[in-house]
């Protein structure tokens, strides 16, 4: 898509006004407090936003971020005071050293649910602590190190505060950039897609554990910097201060209350949290000790409970109505491409049997041999087998507990296989892992209990599908389009996911599970909880999606909706496949109907 | 030497049953309700006052005011899930972290503001006495401690078998959607668990303050340990934090002897992150 | 609705601000910067340093204030260095304020002072004694109190020269071991006390740190009872130092002697805990105790008078930190802004440096003269040092140096039970 920007409309030169605001604001107050605190609004503003991108954007909670800041303090620190070398190297060698770090601790760690990863990003930060307080030989112990005061450029030293002010600004500015190209990138949508539910985001190709790593990267990097930044403006750090547990509770706090996940709320907070936290400290800590962290506190525990989406959550409600009350906002910004919407055509007719020879001259799409899963002594699988050819709609019923979920997992690489092989296009794929590369090789699947990322939009939902085989933002706009076009969704495209009803939360599920291009497609229990109606809507969709040559694999509980759709159906029972063929001799298999058809059917 | 290492095994030993006398709670409330309560350590510190008190005002021994703190810690621990976690007990984890963070801040200033910065502590007779026997030394206080730790765990591991409400507790742990179905009034049954979590820390904390001292930042100092603990034990298992008490009790009774009293605080991190790692359901978790 | 509640905030945020400008300020008063960490975990000493110090305002106060005009503290909360430079700037340009007296911590203090140095602001330290704070050359920073190194050099010194002959034991024999805690101050003064022992040549057995957030002491107690020093030297806070004599007592430890240098070993709340098994260990600390013999008739009148002045204010006679805050402030309003004339910082600098009080004159019993700016370290009280003290009968008696001891040191420390029991004779 083509993109031409108005310079004259509000959208475009607004935010340019807001940065040449903030390029003024240090040289406004010409008094060093009020320039003290403009430039520690940037810096918080800085660290708040790194932290942002692993604990807002990917919704890693660290909570040991210090870790790194005080890595970047040290090491920059060290290295000048041992070598003499330029603070600015030592940012860079500070910076390198917190990365290698954190992908040591990263990639371990990253398994670790969230509240587990919180805390061990704690232990982690507190036993870099005690190392740099035992290790007086190198970091002098909680003597500190004190920086001699030499002024200059090379030394990353100045006289004033607003040469420290413009070297925040910039970092702020650069991390909000990043921030701003991550949140309307691939990258972004995949890392707000694993915060909402990493499963879902595996099945849709995203690779959760490298995308997670690049913006805990991206997060240390400037966040050492800013550690070095403290040494430089302070000239003193200690273990305790660069290392401490309240200080990455802060960092996290701004985010919070700014806005979390978004690109400027972590800034936002730093606007209205650091001026407010100076004030409190000044005046209501001169009434009493400890009166302004009791505010402090409870602003907290408010906002995370009633306004968890934060003051940026309400700018934005804010934002659209006054930017189309500024002048030009009637102008074009660009030009939107409208996409033609191919209509969705749901016959009611019966599925067509596959035509007998047409099924011997191809080849089977899809094998699974001897598949086996224990879990503990238990044979959840024990040796099924079954192919799937292409274009066919395959059926896999059982009572509960029977392994029909349990096959999927394994298919779609949740679960590894004790034994057996699945075959796909003639490779195999045995053991094939993490998810997302089972999607990448065009194996989509839906999940039982719905997984839709409820902080996104319907369309952003879909596209972090459509992102699997496309790299642009605007062509998994215009795939996703489609796909919405495709089951239905259109009109509620701009919706929150969490506002859908369950109808739509189904519709929603097959259409990014679609958005993956897939040729196998496995859906589970589609049609659960829905009524009869919207039963009959989900079905004529798939009976479409079969039309366009994508072969599917369902499993589902509504009787009537699996034997009318599957061309043949597998049995499966206390994990073992028991019958296997077409719905009408299923429904006479004698075994079948003692096992598990009998009355849910009948009635 | 010989003598020096049983000594380290029964300080070991006997600091790890402060370890899971304070763990209990959090261990109920991560293993129930789901969330990592970061004000436990406030809660211990506001009991460890509430004894202080009982004691300074009305004479009332430690041990004694057990049966005092150990109730109203209940009902304090009920109205703080009620009003401060129900809301948020289905929001991601990230708002949970932050609304126990922020009620910490509250609490530790809140005390800060009302009883200042002062190290307040009960001399008891019993506050120094130590067994002593061929050599050993065994702090009464601390053997008080971890008895009461057994003590502890016995009588919750009996009420959650034998009773309806413990039984309701521990499906809820095990299964939250199967408990509900059940016709479990699970949002009763978080108020009850977390009420004892809290009467829990409530308990150690008088069990505490003639060993320590109250002052406002004290809970910190004990909630990362506790923290640690539970993860090691498997976070949803009390034998776990008893356990999980003992085996930190006992590493930094030997690291802090044989490496240096400076890195025992680091090896029990160490321990714990590699635990987190190699192993995340902890000695006695479930998967 | 809610623009406008934003839109409230904002507005109120910045009537705040102006509010806070010194144009509104009453001029008429002399107003002083008081930089504390008045919360946080080091909130209670730095309030009692304070504390002493209003008593010395109050006094000035009382007598018709400083040229004619009352003192008034502006307070800043330094509750981490960070902040405590935050508040040292707000104080000197939101606040208008000249001079900045403070801090207690060190580490606010050194990132406190170089905001006040790059102001041209006086700072004026009370009780930081990090050596380094005054190494920087420093223009505008004076320091009254002693500075760490002086602490661990006296402990060696009087383990050396009074507690080996006392025992009976060869100096180069004796065996010392050293604990401290990991934050600055026990870090500075520890270390100082082992390099120093080193080179005095004294075996020094164990140089164990631990961190001051730690809850439990017993391998630093079993340590020192494996190796079996004769001479302890700790420097402790109260809350680690008060958990280290708990578990010294239940393990039994018993060693020649035990010197604390300051914080916890001169604290009344330790010395209530322990009762009679705090008697017979040494503190050493800048101490108002002192033979009185060494003051000057007037400087025992304000002695007398702060004391009991402080024992109104607050309830409970005043110790180390409320001394040196007091101090601090004497030499400050009584000594050096009376000759200064005004708050101008020139002034005050030229008359600081020439102020010479000789020993006597402080309640301390040290005098003061602060170092030139060539000198290494420039700022610093020259003659500014601790003292020795032990306690007996419940009570700190100094007893060394010599000539300030009232008491004379008692030798070698009793075992814990027969200290418990009482089964002591002092001397006096």
């Amino acid at each position: 898509m083509k993109s031409s920007r108005n310079p004259f409309h509000p959208r475009f030169y607004f935010p340019l006004a807001l940065v040449v605001f903030l390029f003024v604001l240090p040289i406004l107050p010409r008094n060093p407090f009020y320039e003290d605190l403009i430039l520690m609004i940037f810096f918080w503003g800085t660290l708040a936003a790194a932290w942002n991108l692993v604990g807002g954007f990917a919704g890693q909670i660290s909570l040991g971020h210090t870790a790194f800041f005080g890595i970047g303090a040290y090491t920059s620190t060290l290295l000048w005071l041992k070598f003499g070398l330029s603070p600015w190297l030592g940012m860079i060698a500070g910076a390198g050293l917190a990365i290698l770090v954190a992908i040591g601790i990263g990639v371990p760690c990253f398994r670790l649910r969230s509240h587990f990863f919180a805390l061990a990003t704690i232990a982690f930060a507190e036993v870099l602590r005690y190392v740099a307080s035992y290790w007086r030989g190198l970091t002098q112990g909680g003597v500190g190190l004190l920086i001699p005061f030499k002024p200059g450029m090379e030394n990353f030293m100045f006289r004033g505060k607003i040469p420290y002010a413009y070297i925040a600004l910039g970092l702020m500015l650069l991390i909000i950039l990043v921030s701003y190209i991550t949140r309307n990138s691939r990258f972004g949508f995949y890392l707000i897609s694993l915060r909402e539910d990493q499963d879902a985001a595996e099945t849709l190709g995203v690779n959760t554990s490298r995308c997670k790593l690049i913006a805990l990267i991206v997060s240390v990097f400037f966040t050492a910097v800013a550690g070095t930044f403290y040494a430089q403006y302070l000239l003193f750090i200690d273990p305790d201060t660069v290392f401490s547990l309240p200080l990455s509770i802060e960092l996290a706090l701004l985010a919070i209350i700014g806005g979390l996940g978004t690109v400027i709320g972590p800034v936002i907070g730093a606007f209205i949290l650091i001026p407010l936290d100076v004030l409190l400290r000044g005046y209501l800590g001169a009434i009493s000790a400890g009166l302004n962290f009791i505010v402090y506190g409870i602003v907290l525990v408010v906002a995370v409970i009633y306004f968890p989406r934060g003051v940026a959550g309400w700018l934005k409600t804010w934002y659209e109505p006054f930017l189309r009350r500024l002048p030009g906002a009637k102008q074009a910004l660009v030009t939107e491409v409208t996409v033609p919407s191919p209509a969705l055509t749901t016959e009611t007719s019966d599925p067509q049997d596959p035509d007998p020879e047409d099924e011997e001259a191809k080849s089977p799409l899809f094998q699974v041999h001897s598949l086996t899963k224990y879990f503990g002594g238990l044979a959840a699988v024990k040796d099924v087998s079954f192919e799937i050819k292409k274009g066919e709609i395959l059926g896999l019923i059982g009572p509960n507990g029977a392994g029909k979920t349990t096959i999927f997992n394994l298919i779609t690489g949740f679960l590894s296989t004790d034994s057996g092989k699945i075959e796909f296009r003639g490779e195999e794929i045995t053991g094939l892992k993490p998810p997302h590369k089972v999607c990448l090789n065009h194996i989509g699947r839906t999940f039982q209990l719905v997984k839709p990322f409820n902080n996104m939009t319907v369309l952003e939902n879909v596209m972090v599908g459509a992102f699997s085989r496309v790299r642009r933002a605007s062509e998994a706009r215009k795939e996703a389009t489609k796909v919405l076009d495709f089951i239905g969704l259109l009109r509620q495209r701009d919706s929150l996911a969490s506002s859908l009803t369950i109808a739509d939360r189904k519709r929603l599920e097959l259409g990014k599970a679609l958005a993956t291009k897939p040729e196998l497609l496995l859906l589970d229990e589609v049609v659960a909880g829905l009524n009869p109606r919207e039963t009959e809507e989900i079905i004529s969709i798939i009976r479409a999606i079969s039309r366009q040559g994508i072969t599917l694999f369902i499993i589902e509980h509504v009787m009537k909706a699996i034997m009318t759709l599957s061309h043949r159906i597998v049995v499966l029972h206390h994990g073992e496949k028991i019958a296997e063929g077409t719905p009408a001799e299923i429904s006479r298999d004698k075994r079948v109907v003692d096992a598990y058809l009998g009355e849910e059917y009948l009635a | 030497m010989a003598a020096t290492l049983i000594q380290l095994v029964i300080n070991g030993l006997l600091l790890g049953g402060i370890y899971a006398l304070i763990s209990i709670g959090l261990t109920l409330i991560f293993g129930v309700v789901e969330i990592i309560n970061f004000a436990h350590g406030e809660f211990l510190m506001l009991s460890m006052y509430a004894s202080f008190w009982l004691f300074q005002l009305c004479g009332v021994d430690p041990y004694v005011s057990l049966f005092m703190v150990i109730p109203s810690f209940f009902l304090i621990g009920w109205a703080v899930q009620r009003i401060i976690i129900q809301p948020i007990i289905h929001a991601p984890p990230l708002n949970q972290i932050f609304a126990t963070v922020g009620m910490s801040l509250v609490l530790q200033n809140g005390a800060l503001f009302l009883w200042k910065a002062d190290y307040r502590t009960v001399r008891t007779a019993y506050s120094t006495f130590s067994l002593k026997t061929g050599g050993l030394m065994i702090s009464f206080p601390r053997l008080v401690a971890f008895i009461l730790a057994l003590a502890i765990i016995a009588v919750l591991l009996i009420f959650l078998k034998r009773t309806y409400t413990g039984k309701a507790i521990r499906a809820l742990a095990q299964e939250k959607r199967a408990a509900m179905l059940m016709g479990i009034d699970i949002y009763r049954m978080y108020k009850i668990a977390f009420g004892i979590g809290i009467a829990c820390v409530g308990a150690a904390g008088a069990i505490l303050i003639p060993i320590y001292y109250a002052f406002p930042t004290v809970g910190a100092l004990f909630v990362l340990i506790a923290f640690v603990v539970v993860i090691l034990g498997g976070y949803n298992s009390l034998v776990g934090a008893l356990v999980g008490g003992l085996i930190i009790g006992l590493v930094e009774a030997f690291s802090g002897f044989f490496l240096s009293p400076h890195l025992k605080e680091a090896v029990y991190f160490v321990i714990f992150i590699l635990i987190l790692l190699l192993k995340p359901t902890g000695l006695f978790g479930r998967g | 609705m809610r623009k406008s509640t934003i839109g409230l905030l904002v507005a109120s945020l910045l009537v705040f601000i102006l509010c806070a400008s010194p144009a509104v300020m009453a001029a008429e008063k002399v107003r002083i910067g008081a930089l504390f960490p008045f919360s946080g975990p080091l909130a209670l000493l730095g309030q009692e340093s304070f504390n002493g110090a209003t008593v010395a305002a109050d006094i000035v106060n009382e007598k018709g204030g400083l040229w004619g005009k009352q003192i008034e503290w502006v307070k800043g909360d330094g509750v981490d260095p960070k902040k405590a430079m935050t508040e040292c700037e707000r104080l000197i340009s939101v606040q208008g304020i000249k001079l900045i007296f403070g801090t207690y911590s060190s580490s606010r203090s050194y990132a406190a002072s170089e905001v006040a140095e790059r102001n041209r602001a006086i700072y004026w330290e009370q009780g930081a004694i990090a050596d380094p704070i005054t190494e920087r050359g420093f223009k505008y920073l004076f320091r009254t109190c002693p500075r760490a190194s002086q602490f661990g050099i006296m402990a060696v010194d009087f383990a050396k020269e009074v507690v080996a002959p006392k025992l009976g034991i060869d100096p180069k024999a004796l065996k010392v071991a050293i604990m401290f805690e990991d934050s600055l101050y026990g870090t500075t003064v520890g270390s100082s006390a082992a390099q120093y022992a080193l080179k005095q040549g004294i075996k020094v057995l164990a140089t164990d740190s631990y961190s001051l957030k730690t809850v439990d002491l017993s391998p630093v107690v079993m340590r020192f009872k494996a190796r079996e020093p004769d001479v302890i030297i700790a420097t402790s806070y109260l809350q680690d130092g008060l958990l280290f004599w708990r578990q010294a007592k239940e393990a039994d430890l018993n060693v020649k002697a035990f010197i604390g240098t300051g914080a916890c070993h001169g604290m009344p709340d330790w010395a209530k805990t322990f009762g009679d098994e705090a008697n017979y260990i040494f503190n050493i600390d800048p101490a108002i105790g002192i033979n009185p013999d060494v003051l000057s008739p007037n400087t025992k009148a304000v002695l007398k008078e702060f004391r009991q002045k402080f024992n109104k204010k607050f309830g409970h006679l005043p110790a180390t930190h409320a001394s040196l805050g007091f101090v601090g402030a004497q030499v400050l309003f009584e000594e050096v802004l009376p000759k200064a004339g005004s708050l101008d910082p020139e002034a005050v600098r030229k008359a600081a440096l020439e102020v010479d009080i000789p020993k006597g004159n402080t309640i301390f019993g040290f005098g003061v003269k602060f170092a030139p700016p060539a000198h290494p370290a420039a700022g610093q009280n020259l003659l500014a040092h601790p003292a020795l003290m032990q306690w007996q009968e419940q009570q700190m008696w100094v007893v060394y140096p010599v000539e300030f001891g009232i008491r004379n040191p008692l030798l070698p420390l009793p075992s814990w039970e027969q200290r418990a029991k009482g089964e002591t004779s002092f001397v006096k």
